[in-house]
């Protein structure tokens, strides 16, 4: 007769097998009960003593796994003092693994979660048409007409302004100015004033609390007023936060959009201008791709010139994807895995060969009765104990490198954005998984040795010194394959940004100075620049609409004659004078300048670039009749292509032409051989101070301001540089592991090399020969890997630099160097050592 | 001094009752003869455990049996400090319950 199999079945796992005299007295006591009353009681009686044994047998049970854990965790502790050294070197590489990843995580979080912190953020989206900039009238126009668009902004982005409160006066660079609907839009969360009111009224604006305390210190700023370029006042409704630094949406004074009527005219009907980042707010479930055909021709309708077609773009995808950041967000993502899996390579590989030393040790505990389970915990909790040391090192580390870390990536994290349990648990997932994995392999290796042969030999035929050697060769491979696409790619990087940098724009951009074009300037312009270039030092200057190498005005509409009909030109424009093509090097190809006299204020001539003659696919582009809004002129020169735009960006047809109206700055050239350079700067406020006393002199750097579109990438580069370096570090510390380890299992084969007359040279090749081969082979595995993955990431770049064999050979050739070096400082002590002592050693 | 449990004084003097005789299902139906209380097997089981690892009782290990799924016997002897804790109990039970007995027949409290 049996008693009741699940029942059994639950008492066995209940009692842990170990209990053998428990279980066969319940099964004696159940057969007598099941004779005497019958199968259906001794049954009951049976479940009964499980139900009421149940929380006994828990309680024990842990009770057990806490004495075996204490005992685990003592002989674990034993070990880590007597390998000081590898147990730190082990934990630290580990250790700088994960924060790096732990930092790289947190850049890509942040990254990726540009402008998505806004309330509505899914529903915002961007209009587009060939740039973000849009006519005026656009936004007004969407809500008014379509009920899918619950809101819609505008943003004008003026360039600096001055702003005086009391005594104190600021050039004030994000001065923007934003429809009322902006705080419906975007979630701007308010320290002062209320929200609903804050932009209602014309001639308001709201600070952050950055400028807040810039102007007025202590002081309540909400009421006050502030003078702005001493043209109008406006007064002060609110303070908000400081924009976060991963958006899009950055200013220090937000002003009412209408603040526009103090620069500009008629700009509220006016649908060829187009100069306002609009956002639009879909009522909730809209659907953008419903709406997105209606809107299309939108502004075509009206102008019926415009080139492109509008549209919209969700404003949590702008940043990744119009701006690019998801190429370094990609690149960083990836290398926040190798760097974990080359740390987590060094780890597997340290720990395996280690335990390997500890064969006799099992052999005795298996000869003492211990049984797999046991061995396999012992080296798990070993292993796992190592991992969260090396977590906890890491936090402290990451924690500690956060001021740092800030400065070099322009963010501003912080010691809770660490502890967010997304972040943290990965992390300590991840230092947990990396502990039990290369506990796992000596644990199930290890533990199914026969002891008799473990103990005879220390490491007999099948042992595990020798037979973890191809498994610890091809960790090597692995960690040493993605140190080299790391190098690889390190290289890249800094070509592709040693070529932009230096990549001719066909503009001479140094020595050049930006001064703003302020009105009493403007009104008299001839004598300004007379002024400034009579004085030593200054060569030439020229006004213009916008800078060159970042021309953002899009005219469309002209015509010339010859022109294919259904032909939409839209092209680049600069406003500028004759002094334009001096002042930046530029060189005609044919045709003249524009006649020298400034004191005109419109003349109907026009220069083009190649491309746009290209466009204009005439016989003789010179003389040709072209007329652009209500000017009927003609072509007079053509000018050498240069980059009008950032080099992400191909060069586009462009015309230049002149109009005061619209200029905006002034290009000074200086010749820093006369005079050095600070001098030369005093001469020009000199001047400035003459014109506009009461606007402070600021200047800029054209190459400053160039410097700044690629100042992203240059940034990410470095960073990038950062921490393929620890990766590579990482590495060599494996080595320097791995090769004491070697060294000191071959120190008495060493030893009697040496005394068979091996010299010093003959034992270095010997170990260097164990790192050779798979060094070499890691090399040919990962130069296709980084071949292709060069190839993919360059394919972002319109301009960009080719991958040459340089790289390749640079990246091999220092890995092999680094890694020989690491490996012939460990080789090198254990082959000085005198073989008198290695050998007497036991 | 050792302090016992009621449930471990029963059974320490059930393995001294039964002698030779004592191992698991004879120690239980002993004390569920004597209390009447439903006792599980692993009541019995523990205080055993624990009488072993204090030094009151050794264990021999005995045949196994068709009846007990094939698993052995264990069988208890009661060591010398078995005896004297027993003992230092009993002594200590009946200082303890000395003129108890006229107390409680009385019916008023």
């Amino acid at each position: 007769m049996n008693s009741p199999r699940l029942s059994k079945f639950l008492l066995k796992v209940l009692a842990c097998r170990r209990n053998r005299t428990y279980l066969g007295d319940v099964e004696e006591i159940y057969s007598l009960k099941a004779e005497k009353q019958g199968a259906d009681s001794a049954c009951r009686w049976y479940r009964r003593e499980i139900i009421r044994s149940l929380p006994m047998f828990i309680l024990e049970s842990i009770r057990w796994r806490i004495i075996m854990l204490k005992q685990y965790f003592k002989t674990a502790l034993r070990h880590f003092r007597r390998d000081k050294g590898y147990s730190l070197l082990n934990m630290a590489g580990l250790a700088i693994g994960l924060a790096c990843c732990a930092l790289l995580t947190l850049w890509v979080r942040d990254e990726v979660g540009w402008d998505r912190f806004h309330e509505n953020s899914s529903l915002i989206y961007r209009l587009v048409s060939n740039s973000p900039a849009q006519p005026a009238p656009l936004g007004p126009h969407l809500k008014a007409v379509f009920p899918e668009i619950a809101e819609a902004v505008r943003f004008y982005n003026s360039y600096p302004l001055s702003v005086k409160y009391g005594e104190k006066t600021f050039s004030e660079g994000r001065f923007v100015l934003a429809d009322p609907s902006v705080f419906d839009v975007f979630t701007i969360p308010f320290i002062a004033g209320n929200r609903d009111s804050a932009l209602a009224e014309p001639n308001t604006v709201v600070l952050t609390e950055a400028a807040a305390a810039k102007y007025f210190g202590g002081e309540n700023p909400v009421g006050r007023v502030l003078s702005v370029e001493n043209l109008f006042d406006v007064r002060v409704t609110g303070i908000v936060r400081n924009p976060p630094k991963n958006s899009d949406i950055q200013f220090n004074i937000l002003g009412e959009f209408r603040i526009l009527g103090h620069f500009l005219k008629d700009y509220e009907t006016h649908w060829g201008n187009h100069q306002y980042t609009t956002y639009v707010r879909l009522a909730v479930g809209a659907d953008a791709a419903s709406v997105i055909p209606k809107i299309a021709h939108v502004v075509k309708d009206r102008v019926p010139e415009t080139p492109a077609l509008l549209t919209m773009k969700p404003l949590s995808r702008i940043h990744l994807f119009e701006d690019g950041a998801i190429k370094y967000v990609a690149i960083f993502t990836l290398a926040a895995m190798f760097i974990l899996a080359i740390a987590a390579c060094n780890f597997i590989n340290l720990t395996t060969a280690r335990s390997g030393r500890r064969a006799k040790e099992i052999a005795v505990r298996k000869v003492a009765g211990a049984v797999r389970p046991q061995l396999i915990n012992q080296f798990l909790s070993e292993s796992v104990l190592l991992s969260l040391g090396a977590f906890l090192i890491a936090m402290t580390a990451v924690a500690l490198s956060f001021p740092a870390f800030n400065a070099i990536t322009g963010k501003s994290f912080s010691l809770s954005d660490l502890l967010k349990p997304g972040i943290f648990l990965f992390l300590l997932g991840g230092a947990a998984a990396v502990g039990i994995l290369s506990g796992a392999y000596p644990a199930f290796l290890l533990s199914s040795f026969h002891p008799a042969g473990l103990l005879k030999s220390g490491s007999s035929g099948t042992s595990p010194s020798t037979g973890g050697a191809p498994f610890r060769k091809t960790l090597v491979i692995i960690q040493f394959a993605l140190a080299t696409v790391f190098l690889a790619f390190t290289l890249l990087i800094h070509k592709q940004i040693v070529f932009i940098r230096d990549y001719d724009l066909g503009i001479q951009k140094e020595n050049i100075l930006i001064l703003q074009a302020k009105e009493p300037i403007l009104k008299s312009r001839e004598a300004f620049i007379g002024d400034l270039t009579r004085r030593p030092g200054i060569v030439n200057a020229a006004f213009v609409s916008s800078l060159p190498s970042s021309v953002n005005n899009v005219a469309d509409g002209m015509e010339w004659e010859g022109m294919a009909s259904g032909h939409k030109p839209a092209w680049l424009f600069v406003a500028t004078d004759s002094r334009y093509l001096d002042t930046l090097g530029l060189t005609l190809v044919e045709g003249r300048n524009f006649p020298g006299n400034m004191t005109v204020n419109e003349v109907p001539y026009f220069i083009v670039n190649q491309k746009a003659a290209k466009e204009m696919n005439l016989e003789k582009t010179v003389g040709a009749r072209f007329s652009l809004w209500r000017w009927n002129g003609t072509v007079i020169g053509v000018v050498k292509d240069f980059h009008s735009r950032p080099l992400r960006e191909r060069i586009q047809p462009l015309v230049m032409f002149v109009f005061p109206r619209v200029y905006g700055q002034i290009l000074v050239k200086i010749h820093p051989e006369q005079g050095n350079t600070p001098d030369i700067v005093a001469r020009i406020k000199d001047v400035w101070d003459k014109y506009v006393p009461e606007t402070p002199f600021a200047y800029e750097f054209l190459d400053t301001v160039n410097g700044r579109n690629y100042g992203a990438e240059q940034k990410m580069g470095r960073e990038f540089q950062y921490f393929s370096f620890l990766g590579i570090f990482i590495s060599c510390l494996g080595l320097i592991g791995l090769a004491a380890y070697i060294a000191e299992r071959k120190r008495k084969e060493i030893g009697i090399r040496k005394v068979l007359g091996a010299t010093l040279s003959d034992i270095l090749k010997q170990i260097n020969k164990e790192f050779f081969w798979p060094i070499l082979i890691s090399n040919l595995i990962a130069w296709p890997a980084a071949y292709w993955a060069m190839k993919m990431w360059l394919r972002g770049f319109a301009f960009h630099t080719n991958v040459s064999l340089s790289i390749f050979f640079i990246s091999a050739v220092s890995a092999l160097a680094i890694a020989f070096l690491t490996v012939s400082v460990q080789s090198f002590r254990a082959a000085r050592e005198s073989p008198a002592r290695s050998l007497k050693s036991e | 001094m050792e302090m016992l449990s009621k449930l471990e004084e029963l059974v320490l003097i059930s393995v001294l009752k039964l002698g030779k005789d004592a191992y698991g299902t004879s120690i239980y139906n002993h004390i569920i003869g004597l209390t009447g209380w439903e006792v599980t097997v692993s009541n019995v089981y523990f205080p055993l455990e624990r009488l072993m690892r204090k030094g009151f009782l050794l264990a021999v290990q005995g045949k196994p049996t068709p009846q007990r799924g094939g698993m052995a016997k264990r069988y208890y002897r009661i060591t010398k400090s078995g005896l004297a804790v027993l003992r230092k109990n009993r002594a200590l039970n009946l200082a303890a319950w000395r003129g108890v007995a006229e107390l409680i027949k009385r019916d008023e409290v």
